[in-house]
């Protein structure tokens, strides 16, 4: 999952990215409101977390322009103010949780992924497509029961697939959506991780994984 | 409690009645006399209807009597019912008398010699009776003026008529009854008007006094989410504008204490919450993934602490000068080697900056006060101004009448910002993610300047590098 984290405190905001790509996300950072929501504007986040006393724009600004720009990313409050008052308030702008600093960052982790899945239509921590599962807590994959050992980029694209079967995304997207701003990308990158997963589903891996011509990729869900 | 509606109503209404009951008394009375002078009036007709009968009789028919016959009363009048005569001769003898009056004798006049007497009386019967008695001289008739009751002189020519006493009597029940109507009439208007007036005065106060009862409303409606409710209309009765006006003024100052309030709480939960927060992700990272155990880990761990301890102490001298009377000893306090240490400290973070410094502090100058209060509010105005001063700024300290003043260029600094500056926690936007400062700093300047007697202020000017930030501790007006 691609997620933004917009938080003025450095030191919050780089162990937060830390603990999420730990957990195989991709995360992208903004260390103000102005920042931030640029950034939410110009790229498709599965999450946001916004802090809400920020320099140039306070966090609820940001999120009243996300969303009257239309972007529908769910969003995770993170702040100081702890009130109920300012947990209502956060809540009716549009946000989607709220979360009281300081926090236990399992608690915070947790939080993300059931946004991510919200998200998508996608109440619980298990995918199951076909024989196929998907354990977004542990972040493992299994096929009939066996598990498979996905690298981190490999379970991000899988999971991105199988969160929306049937829908073809193009390389750009799924780059837009598997690497952050200051990630390094290769040409063939995208083309060499479905070629490796494809591999790791088994023999009909490309029955699972589809191309497209000159669009892209699907997932199909395979026969049980 | 005291209620407007009732006071007024308690003083209209009564006063009214007093009115109209002095009114009624006046109108009655006036009525009542006016009456009596009537029948007083036709007593006297009656009287000199009795004379002219007299005289009649005492000259008897014959030529030349033709006035005399004209004058004489018709017997059907002097035998009118409700009406009584007595006449006696001034030795007091009956002369003649109605045949109504039976065994009663009406009273001879009080007055004595010629005036007209009148008097009210009840006879035995209960019947009310107004009475005008009158004496005559012998042959005198005309001369007697029932107007102005002057009776004709006793004596003159033989041939007259015989001197006599007249009282004449009428019944007053018509009188008294057309009285007691006016009575009733005065009573009962008044009191239909007084009732009247009751309704007119509760509408009148009911629809006065509703601008006041929607006023109550309003400010009952207040509550914490609506302090930006403010009451004047436009519309409000000149009696409530002073007091439309001055809740309004209050308030705007309590919506302001309770934003500065609401603002502090915030500040003071962010400058707290956050490097908790720093610390415990820090934590609970390195927990979880080991990898993260590195050094930069522990230098970022120390450096929360130790932003934290930084809060915590400020926090702490705060309150101690908050409760401490200012009684401690001051001293002359010199204050060149103090800056020259404080902006040794610092000269390096301004030369990074490329700040251009001037400061003039002779080396005799002094200043009362305490040495460490002193430090603290050197440390803190040279701090900011080397933190805050626009890359490539100017900063300018100098010694000022009774106290110091620090000046330095600085952008995106608006004069809203330069009044809030001493609240506690309060930065400005742009520095609120600086973990250098806690936003305590100019809090502490002040706290040790009202300690010592002294006050900062701080003000913005133009410059001609730009926009100049002035800080000042002077010392108070008469202390």
């Amino acid at each position: 999952m691609k997620l933004l984290i917009v938080e003025d405190s450095k030191h919050l905001r780089e162990d937060l990215a830390k603990a999420l790509r730990h957990s195989g996300h991709v995360v992208d950072v903004a260390e103000d409101g102005e920042e931030g929501l640029w950034m939410a504007k110009e790229s498709p986040y599965d999450t946001v977390v916004l802090d809400i006393m920020m320099p140039k724009m306070d966090g609820l600004t940001v999120l009243s322009e996300m969303r009257r720009a239309g972007i529908q990313s769910p969003v995770l409050l993170l702040t100081a103010r702890n009130t109920v008052d300012d947990r209502v308030q956060g809540l009716r702008k549009g946000a989607d949780d709220y979360l009281g600093k300081p926090f236990d960052l399992a608690e915070f982790l947790a939080r993300v992924d059931a946004l991510c899945r919200r998200g998508h239509g996608q109440h619980s921590p298990v995918i199951t497509a076909g024989d196929l599962e998907l354990n977004t807590n542990s972040k493992e994959a299994s096929r009939s029961g066996k598990p498979l050992d996905l690298t981190a980029r490999e379970y991000a694209l899988l999971s991105l697939l199988m969160l929306e079967p049937g829908k073809v995304l193009s390389r750009m997207q799924i780059e837009e959506r598997l690497y952050d701003e200051s990630g390094s990308r290769m040409s063939n990158v995208i083309d060499s991780t479905v070629y490796h997963l494809r591999n790791k589903l088994g023999p009909d891996g490309s029955e699972i994984i589809c191309t497209r011509r000159g669009q892209g990729y699907f997932f199909q869900i395979p026969a049980l | 409690m005291i209620s407007i509606r009732r006071r007024i109503s308690a003083w209209m209404l009564p006063g009214l009645a007093a009115v109209w009951l002095v009114g009624g008394v006046v109108v009655y009375r006036t009525h009542r006399s006016a009456t009596f002078a009537a029948i007083d009036s036709e007593n006297m007709v009656f009287i000199r209807m009795i004379r002219m009968n007299q005289r009649s009789q005492s000259r008897g028919p014959g030529p030349g009597r033709g006035r005399g016959n004209r004058e004489r009363a018709p017997a059907s009048l002097l035998s009118e019912e409700g009406v009584f005569y007595q006449v006696w001769d001034l030795d007091g003898k009956l002369l003649a008398k109605s045949k109504h009056l039976a065994e009663f004798d009406l009273p001879l006049p009080e007055a004595k010699g010629e005036a007209i007497d009148r008097q009210t009386l009840v006879l035995p019967s209960q019947l009310r009776l107004r009475t005008v008695g009158m004496t005559f001289g012998a042959g005198h008739f005309n001369d007697a003026d029932p107007e102005s009751g002057r009776p004709a002189h006793a004596g003159g020519s033989g041939g007259g008529p015989m001197a006599v006493i007249i009282v004449v009597a009428r019944d007053l029940s018509d009188a008294d009854a057309r009285l007691k109507t006016t009575l009733f009439g005065i009573t009962g208007t008044g009191l239909v008007i007084i009732a009247g007036m009751a309704f007119l005065l509760r509408m009148a106060l009911r629809n006065s006094l509703r601008p006041l009862d929607d006023l109550a409303a309003a400010v009952s409606n207040v509550d914490p989410s609506s302090l930006d409710a403010r009451f004047s209309t436009g519309k409000e009765p000149l009696e409530l504008t002073p007091v439309v006006f001055h809740l309004d003024s209050l308030m705007e100052r309590v919506e302001k204490g309770f934003l500065r309030e609401r603002r502090f709480g915030a500040d003071l939960a962010h400058e707290l919450r956050t490097p908790i927060a720093e610390m415990r992700t820090k934590l609970d990272l390195a927990a979880k993934w080991p990898e993260e155990r590195n050094e930069e880990f522990f230098i970022a761990t120390r450096e929360i602490n130790m932003r934290m301890h930084r809060v915590v102490d400020t926090m702490l001298e705060l309150a101690h000068l908050e409760n401490s009377d200012g009684s401690s000893p001051v001293e002359s306090v010199l204050l060149a080697p103090l800056v020259a240490e404080t902006w040794a400290l610092l000269r390096e973070r301004a030369e990074a900056r490329q700040l251009k410094t001037e400061i003039h502090c002779p080396d005799d100058a002094t200043v009362r006060g305490k040495f460490e209060l002193w430090k603290h509010i050197l440390a803190n105005l040279f701090s900011n101004a080397v933190d805050y001063t626009s890359v490539g700024g100017s900063i300018h300290f100098d010694l000022c009448e009774d106290g110091i003043a620090l000046c330095n260029t600085v952008d995106g600094l608006s004069t809203g910002d330069v009044g809030q500056m001493f609240e506690r926690f309060w930065r400005a936007d742009g520095s609120r993610s600086d973990s250098n400062h806690s936003g305590l700093g100019l809090s502490l300047v002040q706290a040790c300047a009202h300690d010592m007697g002294f006050h900062a202020t701080a003000s913005l000017k133009k410059h001609e590098d730009g926009e100049q930030f002035v800080i000042c501790v002077r010392r108070k007006t008469g202390k």
